[in-house]
C-alpha cells in the first residue's frame, strides 16, 4: 500500500521544478516576515503555466487598489486616440470654474499643469500619500473616505502646490483621479458612466466593477475589482502592444509612451531620490536612471509593474513574454521584488527545458 | 516637588503644542476624525460584503479591528450600510454591480 502511495505521488514531485519549489517557498511556504501571498499566477505567451490559490480561485474577485491607476491610464489613452482629450491639454481647460473660484493666485499656480504631468505623477501638488502610518495627515485617506462623499476632484484641486509641474516626481492618487475627472468632462454625457466598459473591459472580456465618487468620477486611484485571470489579460495586453484577439484596443504608441520614463525622471534623473523605483505613465518601471543604476539589479530593464496596497502586483516581462499576478496582504514593502522577479524568470526558464 | 511640577509643565506644554499643530497643519482636522472613521468603516464594509462577497462577520471584524465600537446597521433591501459613533454617522450603498459601492 505504501508503495502505491509513492507511485501516485512521484510524478507530482517530479513536475515541481527546483525553481518552482524555491518560488513556492518564497511566496507561500517560507515567506519573509510580513509577506502573505493569497494567490499567484504566471502566464507565458498568453497561457497560464503555473498558479496557486491559498484563498479563492481564478474566478475570485479582488480589490486591486493602486493597480487601478494603470487601467485609468489606458482608458485615457483610448479616449485620446478617439480625439476626446490630449495629454498636452492643461488642467484648467477642464476645471476652469473650480480653479478660478480659488482666486488669481491659484489660477497662476495651476495654469501650467498639463495632463501629461498628471500621468507622470509630477503635477507639483504637495500631496501626502500615506495610509496606516499617518492616516490623519494623509491626502489620499481624506480623499477616499471624506471628500469622495461630495467630489474627490474638488478636494484635490484645493491641495497646496509645492513644485513646478513636470519637475519632480511625487506619487499621488490625486493626480490619477484628476485624470479621471478630466476624462469625465471631456467625454460625451452618454459615455460618462459607461466608457470603461465600452473602451476597455468589454473588448477584453473582463467582468469588472469600477467604483465612482458621489460626483460620478471613477476612482482611478484605487477602486477597481478584477479576477486574477482578468489581471493576466491586462498584462498580456501590454505585452501585445494594445492588441487583444487581433484587435487594437489601445494604441501601440500610447503603450510605448506609458512604459517609458516620465518627463521629470527623464530630464532630471531623480528616479532614486524621490522614489526607489522609476515611473512611466501610471506604471512602475525598472529603467536605469541617469546614474545607470536600475531599481532592481537582477530584473530586466524593460520590466513593467502594477503595484497595489498590500503587495498586490502584476509584473510584466516584455522580452520573456511573461505576466505574473500576485494577490497579497503584505506589510508595506515586505516583498523583495528583485528576488521575486529573479525567481519568476528562473522558474519559467526551467519549465521550458 | 518643584522638579515634578517642571516635568508636568513641560509635558502639558508639549501636548498643547501637538494639539495646536494638529489643528493648524493636519490634513484632517480633529473635528472631522469621527466622521472620517465612520465613513472608512462604511465604505470598507460595503466593498468587503457586497463587492468581494465575504461574510458579514468577517467583514465586520476586519473593518472594526483596532477601532472603537460603532453602531452598525445593514439594510439588505437597499444594499446600504450605516456606521454610527456618538458624534458622526456615515453610510455607503451599492449603486450597481458595475459601479460598486459609494459613500452617501
Amino acid at each position: 500500500m505504501k508503495n502505491l502511495y509513492l507511485f501516485v505521488l512521484f510524478p507530482a514531485v517530479c513536475f515541481a521544478t527546483t525553481s518552482e519549489t524555491k518560488l513556492n517557498d518564497f511566496l507561500f511556504a517560507k515567506p519573509d516576515k510580513g509577506v502573505v501571498t493569497e494567490a499567484f499566477l504566471v502566464a507565458k505567451n498568453g497561457k497560464v503555466i503555473s498558479q496557486k490559490y491559498e484563498k479563492g480561485n481564478s474566478k475570485t474577485r479582488h480589490l486591486i487598489w493602486s493597480m487601478t491607476k494603470s487601467f485609468g491610464s489606458l482608458l485615457f489613452g483610448i479616449a485620446e486616440s478617439k480625439g476626446y482629450i490630449s495629454k498636452e491639454d492643461t488642467l484648467i481647460k477642464y476645471f476652469k470654474s473650480e480653479i478660478e473660484s480659488q482666486g488669481n493666485k491659484r489660477v497662476k499656480e495651476l495654469s501650467k499643469i498639463q495632463l501629461k504631468h498628471l500621468l507622470g505623477m509630477s503635477s507639483g501638488f504637495a500631496w501626502n500619500e500615506f495610509y496606516e502610518e499617518d492616516p490623519f495627515n494623509s491626502h489620499v485617506v481624506r480623499m477616499l473616505y471624506f471628500a469622495a462623499k461630495e467630489s474627490a476632484v474638488n478636494y484635490i484641486l484645493k491641495t497646496p502646490v509645492k513644485h513646478k509641474p513636470g519637475t519632480r516626481f511625487n506619487y499621488s492618487s490625486g493626480d490619477s483621479n484628476l485624470i479621471s475627472g478630466a476624462l469625465k468632462k471631456a467625454l460625451p454625457k452618454e459615455l460618462e458612466l459607461t466608457y470603461p466598459w465600452k473602451f476597455l473591459f468589454d473588448p477584453l472580456e473582463m467582468t469588472a466593477t469600477y467604483e465612482v465618487d458621489a460626483d460620478n468620477v471613477f476612482m482611478a486611484s484605487s477602486y477597481l475589482y478584477l479576477t486574477t485571470t482578468d489581471m493576466m489579460k491586462f498584462g498580456q495586453l501590454i505585452l501585445d502592444k494594445g492588441i487583444y484577439k487581433g484587435k487594437q484596443v489601445v494604441p501601440k504608441e500610447y503603450i510605448d509612451y506609458v512604459v517609458d520614463l516620465n518627463i521629470p525622471m527623464k530630464s532630471h534623473g531623480r528616479c532614486l531620490v524621490d522614489s526607489y523605483m522609476t515611473y512611466g505613465g501610471q506604471f512602475w518601471l525598472n529603467h536605469a536612471c541617469i546614474n545607470g543604476k536600475k531599481p532592481f539589479a537582477d530584473a530586466p530593464d524593460d520590466l513593467v509593474m502594477l503595484l497595489g496596497h498590500g503587495g498586490q502586483s502584476i509584473f510584466i516581462f516584455p522580452k520573456a513574454n511573461i505576466v505574473a499576478v500576485r494577490i497579497a496582504r503584505d506589510q508595506e514593502k515586505a516583498l523583495d521584488k528583485n528576488k521575486y522577479s529573479k525567481l519568476i524568470l528562473e522558474m519559467v526558464k526551467e519549465m521550458e527545458k | 516637588m518643584i522638579r515634578n511640577r517642571k516635568i508636568i509643565f513641560i509635558f502639558s506644554f508639549l501636548i498643547l503644542l501637538g494639539a495646536l499643530h494638529q489643528i493648524k497643519f493636519s490634513v484632517t482636522p480633529v473635528k472631522d476624525i469621527p466622521l472620517m472613521l465612520a465613513s472608512m468603516r462604511a465604505k470598507e464594509f460595503c466593498s468587503c460584503y457586497y463587492m468581494l462577497g465575504k461574510g458579514k462577520d468577517y467583514c465586520l471584524d476586519s473593518v472594526l479591528k483596532g477601532y472603537p465600537q460603532f453602531e452598525f446597521t445593514l439594510i439588505e433591501s437597499s444594499k446600504k450600510v450605516i456606521f454610527k459613533n456618538p458624534i458622526a454617522r456615515a453610510s455607503a450603498q451599492v449603486l450597481s454591480e458595475r459601479l460598486g459601492c459609494t459613500l452617501r
